[in-house]
């Protein structure tokens, strides 16, 4: 009976595996001139272990959905697609932000779109995909994007994300562009590595963070989120003793909000800029 | 026999009793916090890691031959048009040999850190797919070096935790005739990680005698725990490690994972235990400096060969062809926390060269740190003896 249960159970836990749906989008082979897909695979919560190990740990941390990656071959080239769905528009364009680096490459489309020789990556509505290159040299260039383009028109419409401390605001459509938004310390490793110090610790719901300029020196401003108001007054007074002199503005928003300022200014210039931040 | 070829046979008795001295001893280890903050401050989860400082070390031990000693070989056309140069690759590695042993010959270089008649076992790292693995060029040029040194091919061992991402990222028994491939997780042909019975391939390649246990835990649905093979607060060891290979070459990549390293450590500790999805987030550089200290470990790896011909600086572990770079560049040693230590200082320069970020931060080298504590080698960077050698 008992070795019965075990074959029992270990061919339902197999039936399972083997008869999972895919209802994200995928492309088919033939859906572009040429294209073969040669692998398709999906993984769901924390499968994505399954596929990144660790590097899961980011995608998790901005609620992950699921991902289905494929293999394709176009032109005797090697394309991969990775088409991340996350738990909504915010978290897609929070991993797209962590994840372009410098935004050079940056495309001020309607779409968060990202492109450099080999990649593209994009945010729209709640799905995060990057498309690489996987063999040839520059001939070879325009491919990852015009898969993604195929990718792209295979998504939803859906409006551009708006990030609440931004909107609104002076620069708010610039800033939209440059802004990262953080919800854990993974993200801010990936996104912006230079206040994973200062910020070691902390406990907050989320952080936006523009690097900016005011008189043509760097300006980083951080609208830092916590869940509480205990919680961020304990955050604030951990900055304001922890930080390097730069930090030199610090000020609640709300209840369980404040904004942070890294910059070399003079601290009259500094006040003003903040207090046209604070406005909005 | 030289004397780094002396072993040790640890008994399970041996090991169960030092493991229930640890535990007990963990349950009870007093709580460290991540940073200053009065408040809200998480705890880290004990780990029976201070457990493999109490088996006697062997000469093998780590940090093996040459503590504190990195050979760095540099050469701009090993890699040219996204083609490895397969002899520059073998003047490297022929060098670096020479360098680090000062052995008159290369065969005589391999045979002072590996035995003919030993099962050697290359740990390769093929998780970030064909853009960011260890280069197949690169092992091949390391098993002809081993066959002239005498090992013959049927006594090497290609391995990792994923038998199905070796495959992808090239490591076949096509490409590599005669010589075995081996992973402890593993799929049959019909992509099933269950036999007929219903039982995981996996258990059957893990050996429950050697585990790391941590306070920590983590349920995993039914399509994730192949892929961790077990749940619960213990990661077992792979049995390629604990019986399967004498000796270890380790050969892992030059990647960042955010502002710190994956590289020799992280190879060696995610790569030979279960049940990794747990430790990531909260002790990730507990893991990769207390894993390897065990002696499965500790004992085995003879040498580390870091392939940084191709690497990345950001974006890692995972590949993002955007920060990916040739850095043309080999490093080895038998200490791995010293080649470790090498290796993130030049992540960390292109990070700071490319303005990833402006300086560096404190929990960059924290793993590495600990691993020194765990003595399993140099972490100060002025006690590493670094040579560099120029080819072209």
């Amino acid at each position: 009976m008992k070795t019965f249960l075990a074959l029992l159970s270990g061919c339902l836990i197999v039936a399972i595996a083997r008869t999972q749906v895919i209802d994200t989008p995928y492309l088919n082979s033939g859906d572009m001139p040429g294209l073969v897909v040669t692998r398709t695979g999906h993984f769901d919560g924390k499968a994505l272990f399954g596929y990144m190990d660790g590097g899961a740990e980011l995608y998790r941390e901005y609620g992950f959905v699921d991902l289905t990656v494929q293999e394709m071959r176009i032109e005797d080239h090697q394309i991969l697609v990775e088409l991340f769905r996350m738990q909504d528009a915010l978290a897609a364009f929070g991993v797209f932000s962590v994840s372009r680096g410098d935004r050079q490459g940056d495309d001020s489309t309607a779409r968060y779109w990202n492109q450099t020789p080999g990649q593209v990556l994009c945010a729209t509505g709640r799905y995060f995909f990057r498309v690489q290159r996987l063999t040839g040299g520059s001939d070879a260039s325009g491919l990852a994007r015009a898969v993604a383009i195929r990718v792209l028109h295979l998504l939803p419409d859906s409006d551009v994300v708006v990030l609440p401390w931004i909107a609104g605001g002076p620069n708010a459509q610039a800033w939209q562009r440059t802004a990262i938004l953080v919800f854990g310390p993974l993200g801010l490793q990936n996104g912006f590595p230079d206040w994973v110090d200062p910020l070691e610790g902390g406990d907050y719901r989320s952080i936006t963070i523009v690097p900016w300029s005011v008189d043509g020196k760097p300006a980083t401003i951080g609208w830092i989120h916590c869940a509480s108001a205990q919680m961020a007054s304990v955050l604030e007074r951990h900055i304001a003793t922890n930080t390097r002199p730069a930090w030199q503005y610090i000020r609640r928003c709300e209840g369980n909000s404040f904004l942070v300022i890294e910059a070399d200014l003079p601290a009259e210039r500094l006040a003003q800029f903040a207090r046209i931040l604070l406005i909005h | 026999m030289s004397r780094f070829f002396e072993t040790r046979d640890i008994t399970r008795r041996d090991f169960v009793k030092v493991a229930a001295l640890g535990g007990v001893a963990a349950a009870f280890a007093p709580l460290t916090t991540q940073s200053g903050m009065a408040q809200d401050i998480p705890v880290k989860p004990g780990t029976n890691g201070k457990d493999a400082l109490r088996f006697p070390r062997t000469s093998r031990s780590l940090p093996g031959a040459y503590p504190g000693r990195v050979v760095q070989l540099l050469n701009d056309n090993a890699i040219v048009n996204d083609t490895f140069d397969v002899m520059a690759l073998h003047v490297m590695l022929a060098k670096g040999m020479l360098a680090l042993t000062g052995a008159p010959g290369v065969p005589e270089a391999w045979r002072m850190l590996v035995a003919p008649n030993e099962i050697v076992g290359i740990k390769v790292n093929p998780i970030a797919g064909k853009l960011l693995s260890t280069s197949p060029e690169l092992v091949h040029v390391i098993i002809r070096q081993l066959e002239a040194a005498g090992i013959p091919k049927k006594n090497i061992v290609l391995w990792d935790r994923r038998a199905f991402e070796m495959t992808e990222a090239g490591f076949t028994a096509e490409a590599f005739p005669g010589i075995k491939c081996a992973g402890t997780e593993v799929k049959d042909e019909k992509g099933s990680f269950y036999d007929a019975e219903g039982r995981q391939y996996g258990e059957k390649m893990i050996d429950k005698d050697w585990y790391y246990w941590a306070d920590v835990e983590d349920k995993y649905d039914a399509e994730t725990l192949p892929y961790m093979i077990n749940e619960g607060k213990f990661s077992y060891f792979s049995r390629i490690c604990t019986k399967d290979v004498d000796c270890i070459i380790n050969v892992p990549i030059l990647k960042n994972a955010g502002p710190t390293v994956t590289i020799c450590l992280k190879n060696l500790a995610y790569g030979a235990i279960t049940n990794t999805g747990r430790l990531h987030k909260q002790l990730w550089a507990e893991t990769c400096a207390e894993v390897p200290a065990f002696p499965p470990l500790r004992d085995k790896v003879v040498l580390n060969i870091v392939d940084g011909i191709r690497g990345c600086y950001q974006g890692g572990p995972a590949a993002d062809q955007k920060y990916i770079c040739n850095f043309n560049t080999l490093l080895v040693g038998t200490d791995p926390v010293a080649v470790d230590r090498v290796g993130y200082d030049i992540i960390l320069k292109k990070r700071l060269e490319e303005k990833i970020q402006k300086e560096e931060s404190a929990k960059g080298r924290r793993f590495i740190d600990l691993a020194e504590d765990m003595k399993l080698g140099v972490g100060d960077l002025s006690k590493i003896a670094l040579e560099r050698i120029l080819l072209t």
